[in-house]
């Protein structure tokens, strides 16, 4: 059981279902990436985990505890993060995080020095005294961020993070959401931009029309939609074709192709195989320069799962 | 401290708008003071005698300083408290709030309790006008705090009334329109639903004497006649010319009562305005039905028992009510999302 459970989770909004029968089981330590379109049901998906929303039909338990019956035991634990960063007027970074703090019930000798602590860890420490509203959109999302660890929580939702964020602060996002995960929380992410969750996600949960239609560790998932393997070698060029007939010979090897001087082929084995087949290559005096398994990007993984193409994806 | 109101007492008085407010608000009333100021010293120099004189005035000036204050109640209070809620779920602050540890009344009462602060910052703003009065007699401290708990209790109700429709509004302007509704229904409207009752009430067209001992619901929930009959202060001196701010309030309690002031009886029209006094009404009720156990006015009026009380027990009846569907509404988790027109697209 995870630290965050949906059974059949149902919620309706008129006559559009927003959630279908969602089923989620977010493991403790995770980095969970929820993908799909806009309107797939994430937003809701995630307000319902919150405590924010009332679902209409289903289960769902956040650290043993249901957010519609517990709502306060589950808020303890968890820090909220919307897609859109919530500011008042005349306040400075300090004060906005002393208000959230107060607001969950951190003692106030105890705020000065978490306070201090949060904005190093988001780096905002030169902005400690600075007007909220004067801050960029990324260093707000990183503020945001902070608000949310106000009460050291075991478990982050994080709603489209860095939704209109620069490559700079996107890669700051990143690497602040890696970091939360070395420190051991759980992290429930959505995005539809699926280059922002490549490279973070441990796990990963595909939503599409309120329904899950793929979910569990990351690496399963590409194994199981991605049987055949593409690889890609570099080789010299005088050698390009003597490799690829090597290559045309092995019962694992298909679609061997040369374009611009690299050599691409399918595998339908294993590991072992790559491994056998690029000792077989060296073995038979043909250097190899770069050797390279291709993973299956999640674009791909969500076109693979969908059957669909998205421009939103 | 509510966190709340600690973060709004921060926020509204770092704003650029709340020096010149409380600026012009002290103008304003230091202005109306002096004229209040010239209009009884006026009367009492065509009228009254020097002794009379100087305790009228007193009380001119207190009871204009009451209708005043408690008509900046009904005016500005709701303009503070209708944005509270709303203006969260504008910005988007609004979860935020509620997956802290705050709870939705904890929530709803700080931002009440804001409002309600600013309006006592105003009330200490104008102190040393208002107490000018003080100078002149005429009036007693109890007054005062009469005065200024009917204020509190209908800055109260009108402020948890403007939570609730902010609570449930989809736009500021909304929420502001909605809060003035219900602050004019309570201040103004009850009073003019009074006195079409009282023109109906009255035995013929030639006098709007209303029938005697007759009871004028409209008026228990109207904060001016709450106040007036909260205070009661009798002139104890006969005249037939007191004009006071109270005058017109004053007849309304009165008539509920089945005691006509001069105000009604020796008027017609809206010329009861400009005669009678609120104490001048109570001494002839005593002078003419002095003798117990008979039928008098006065065994009429101590039957009907005073308004304020009723006055106050509705209040805080709404206020509860208000109150309690405000923090149902911003409650989580909730059945809906409630959205702004600012933003529809969850």
């Amino acid at each position: 059981m995870g630290i965050a459970t949906l059974q059949g989770v149902e919620k309706r909004y008129g006559e559009v279902m927003a959630m279908n029968g969602i089923d989620l089981d977010v493991p403790e330590g995770s980095v969970y990436g929820l993908i799909g379109p806009n309107g797939a049901g994430k937003t809701t998906s995630m307000l319902v985990i919150s405590s924010l929303l009332a679902r209409d039909g289903g289960k769902v338990e956040v650290v043993g505890k249901d957010p519609q019956v517990e709502p306060q035991a589950v808020r303890r634990v968890l820090g909220y993060m919307p897609d859109v960063f919530g500011f008042y007027e005349n306040l400075t970074t300090t004060e906005y995080l002393d208000f959230f703090a107060a607001a969950t019930k951190v003692p106030a000798a105890k705020r000065p020095a978490l306070i201090a602590d949060l904005l190093g860890l988001v780096d905002l420490e030169g902005k400690a005294d600075a007007d909220v509203n004067t801050l960029s959109r990324g260093m707000k999302q990183r503020l945001s961020l902070a608000r949310a660890l106000v009460h050291d929580p075991q478990l982050l939702v994080l709603d489209e993070p860095a939704s209109g964020l620069d490559p700079r602060a996107r890669v700051h996002l990143r690497e602040l959401i890696a970091e939360l995960s070395r420190m051991g929380k759980t992290v429930i992410i959505s995005s539809h931009i699926l280059s922002e969750l490549e490279g973070i996600c441990s796990h990963l949960a595909v939503i599409d029309e309120g329904k899950v239609k793929a979910s569990g560790d990351l690496n399963e998932i590409r194994r199981t939609l991605t049987a055949n393997r593409r690889i890609t070698l570099r080789t010299p060029d005088e050698e390009v074709d003597e490799v690829a007939t090597i290559l045309s010979g092995q019962p694992e090897v298909s679609e061997v192709d040369v374009e611009r001087g690299r050599l691409r082929f399918v595998l339908t084995g294993e590991d072992e195989d790559s491994a056998r087949i690029l000792a077989l290559v060296i073995g038979s005096g043909r250097r190899i320069y770069d050797w390279r398994l291709e993973v299956a990007g999640l674009e791909e993984l969500f076109l693979s799962i969908t059957g669909s193409e998205s421009n939103d994806l | 401290m509510n966190p709340v109101l600690r973060r709004e007492v921060m926020e509204r008085f770092r704003s650029r708008r709340a020096p010149w407010f409380l600026f012009a608000w002290t103008i304003g009333v230091g202005m109306i003071g002096y004229v209040a100021y010239l209009v009884s010293q006026q009367v009492a120099n065509q009228v009254l005698g020097r002794l009379i004189a100087t305790q009228y005035m007193g009380r001119f000036l207190f009871q204009a300083m009451a209708v005043l204050m408690m008509t900046a109640v009904v005016l500005i209070v709701p303009g503070v408290t209708a944005l509270s809620i709303v203006t969260e779920r504008e910005r988007q602050t609004l979860p935020l709030l509620q997956v802290t540890q705050l709870s939705p009344i904890q929530l709803v009462l700080g931002k009440l309790s804001s409002s309600i602060g600013y309006f006592l910052l105003l009330l200490v703003a104008v102190g040393p006008v208002v107490a000018i009065p003080l100078l002149f007699g005429g009036m007693s401290a109890g007054d005062i705090g009469a005065a200024l708990a009917m204020m509190l209790a209908t800055a109260i109700t009108l402020g948890s009334v403007a939570i609730a429709v902010s609570s449930r509004a989809r736009s500021s302007r909304g929420a502001v329109a909605g809060s003035y509704a219900i602050a004019f229904i309570i201040g103004f409207l009850s009073l003019a639903i009074f006195l079409g009752e009282l023109f109906l009430a009255r035995p013929s067209d030639q006098a709007l004497i209303p029938a005697r001992g007759r009871e004028f619901y409209s008026s228990w929930l109207n904060p001016y006649v709450g106040m007036v009959d909260a205070i009661r202060q009798p002139l104890r001196v006969p005249t037939d010319y007191t004009l006071t701010p109270f005058a017109a309030f004053d007849a309304i309690v009165y008539a509920r009562q089945g005691v006509s002031t001069p105000a009604i009886s020796m008027g017609g029209g809206f010329g009861f305005f400009a005669r009678g006094g609120i104490g001048f009404a109570e001494d002839v009720a005593i002078q003419q039905f002095p003798v117990q156990g008979q039928e008098s006015e006065l065994a009429v009026r101590v039957r009907r028992g005073p308004v304020w009380t009723r006055t106050l027990i509705i209040y805080a009846a709404i206020t509860a009510l208000a109150l309690l569907r405000a923090a149902f509404v911003v409650r989580a988790p909730a059945r809906r999302i409630f959205l702004t027109k600012r933003r529809r697209n969850v």
